[in-house]
């Protein structure tokens, strides 16, 4: 289950096409900064659950994404305040 | 060589049909055109990616990609080249393809567009960015030289022979995978040419009174250019000699051609070739069967060679391959090269009426044997773009 996609011999474009399957299959959008995430079978699979529920709660993925995206700059920025 | 062309998907069925003024133009199979005011094209026919490409391979592959893949994997054999690391090294691969995999892109459009379907498999751009060919032949083979693709309309495979043949000469490269590749026929590209009123609902006849205009082709041709001396020194099969490069620009109009232009490069080519006007022979026009070009590229031929241009014979390979675009040029230097090496000028078939502004020697509807000295291979594009490639028989 923790083997990489790498380790499987698919390379980044691979890795974008079995997400574009994943997507298809459970009719699901994986916004970019999950992509990132998946790179072994397990981060897959608990991605497409955490997907999964979202989509059952009517919770927009992308929003999420765009939160959690926003809070992570933010954390960054303070970081760098802080070092500076 | 390799050649995938509505005549022919290999070498001998290619020059067979050319030396039988066979056409390769019929009502279109790929893309139903009950809506269009024209209904034949020269498709390639025959060719089963599935049997050359493993799916892994195919799957990013657009039928542009298809036919040039398949080309030069056909001129890698004739070649009978070593790819050793040396050879690797030093060779490049120049294509030339003025759409790239328009068909791809045309079915993603039609998708999104049509039927909203906003997921899509992340493929369409390596498939249908221009340079597919070459970046896929680089890999296929191995080969780390200068490597690029030309877009220059109908001019595109010309352009990207003429750099391979001065990267070799100037010793940039000591080789190099070269030619062009296009697949045009999906709908959307088929109605932009329908609204330019340039494509015939008849058939091909470049040069005659009654011609009405172009006929669309596809397909691929690829060769391997080597420096001469290297070539000879391993034994190769060596089937003409590339000796000459002309451009010019017609700054005139988008479309329409201007004769000045047309003979500018073609004189331009006699002289990167060192060669007088009496030493051509035969020259495959570009003859795209449109009222314009071709009694146009007639003046500019009788302005380049004078009083030899009542000697020499011309013809339109066009009338039987029909007009591949970007890969025109690659198709024709094929035709042409091959005429040099077996001594027999391709016709231009579907002539019927002589019309006194295209009053040259046009070798009407049958082949005809005879051997040249040289040959030039004329591609005059849209906006005024033009290339002239000259070849010399090689003698050994």
């Amino acid at each position: 289950m923790d083997t990489t996609f790498e380790e499987l011999g698919l390379d980044s474009l691979d890795g974008l096409n079995l997400i574009f399957e994943l997507e298809e299959e459970f009719d699901l959008v994986v916004p970019d900064n999950k992509v990132q995430e998946m790179k072994s079978v397990r981060q897959a699979v608990d991605g497409i659950e955490a997907l999964l529920e979202m989509k059952a709660k009517g919770i927009d993925p992308n929003a999420v994404a765009a939160e959690e995206f926003a809070a992570q700059q933010a954390k960054l920025n303070e970081e760098k305040d802080a070092a500076s | 060589m390799g050649v995938i062309s509505p005549i022919g998907n290999d070498l001998d069925s290619f020059w067979s049909s050319l030396r039988e003024g066979r056409p390769g133009i019929r009502t279109i199979e790929k893309v139903d055109t009950t809506h269009l005011r024209f209904h034949k094209a020269a498709e390639v026919r025959g060719f089963n990616p599935e049997e050359i490409f493993d799916d892994k391979l195919l799957f990013w592959l657009d039928p542009f990609s298809q036919y040039g893949v398949a080309a030069a994997r056909q001129a890698l054999a004739d070649s009978g080249v070593e790819l050793s690391d040396k050879f690797k090294d030093r060779t490049g691969v120049i294509t030339g393809s003025c759409l790239g995999g328009k068909m791809t892109e045309d079915e993603l459009y039609r998708k999104l567009y049509a039927e909203g379907i906003r997921r899509q498999p992340p493929v369409a751009i390596p498939k249908a960015m221009s340079n597919a060919v070459a970046s896929q032949v680089s890999m296929e083979f191995g080969l780390t030289g200068a490597t690029f693709t030309t877009s220059t309309a109908c001019a595109s495979a010309n352009h990207a022979m003429g750099q391979a043949f001065w990267l070799i000469r100037q010793g940039t490269l000591d080789a190099a995978f070269t030619g062009a590749s296009e697949a045009p026929i999906c709908t959307g590209n088929l109605h932009a040419w329908e609204t330019m009123r340039v494509v015939s609902a008849d058939t091909c006849r470049p040069f005659s009174k009654d011609r009405s205009g172009m006929i669309l082709g596809e397909g691929g041709a690829m060769f391997v250019f080597e420096e001469l001396e290297a070539a000879k020194a391993r034994g190769a099969k060596i089937y003409a000699e590339v000796v000459g490069f002309g451009m010019s620009a017609d700054a005139h109009h988008l479309t329409m051609p201007a004769s000045a232009g047309a003979s500018k490069a073609m004189r331009l080519a006699l002289e990167d070739a060192n060669l007088a006007p009496e030493q051509i022979g035969y020259i495959n026009a570009h003859g795209t069967a449109t009222q314009a070009n071709d009694s146009n590229e007639c003046k500019a031929i009788r302005d380049t060679f004078g009083s030899h241009a009542d000697k020499l014979a011309i013809s339109s390979t066009k009338s039987m391959t029909g007009h591949s675009l970007g890969a025109a040029g690659a198709i024709e230097a094929a035709a042409t090269i091959l005429a040099i090496k077996n001594e027999i000028l391709p016709p231009t078939a579907n002539f019927k009426v002589p019309d006194p502004e295209c009053d040259l020697d046009v070798i009407p509807n049958e082949s005809r044997p005879q051997a040249v000295e040289a040959a030039l291979s004329n591609s005059f594009a849209f906006g005024g773009l033009n290339a002239v490639l000259a070849f010399r028989r090689f003698d050994g």
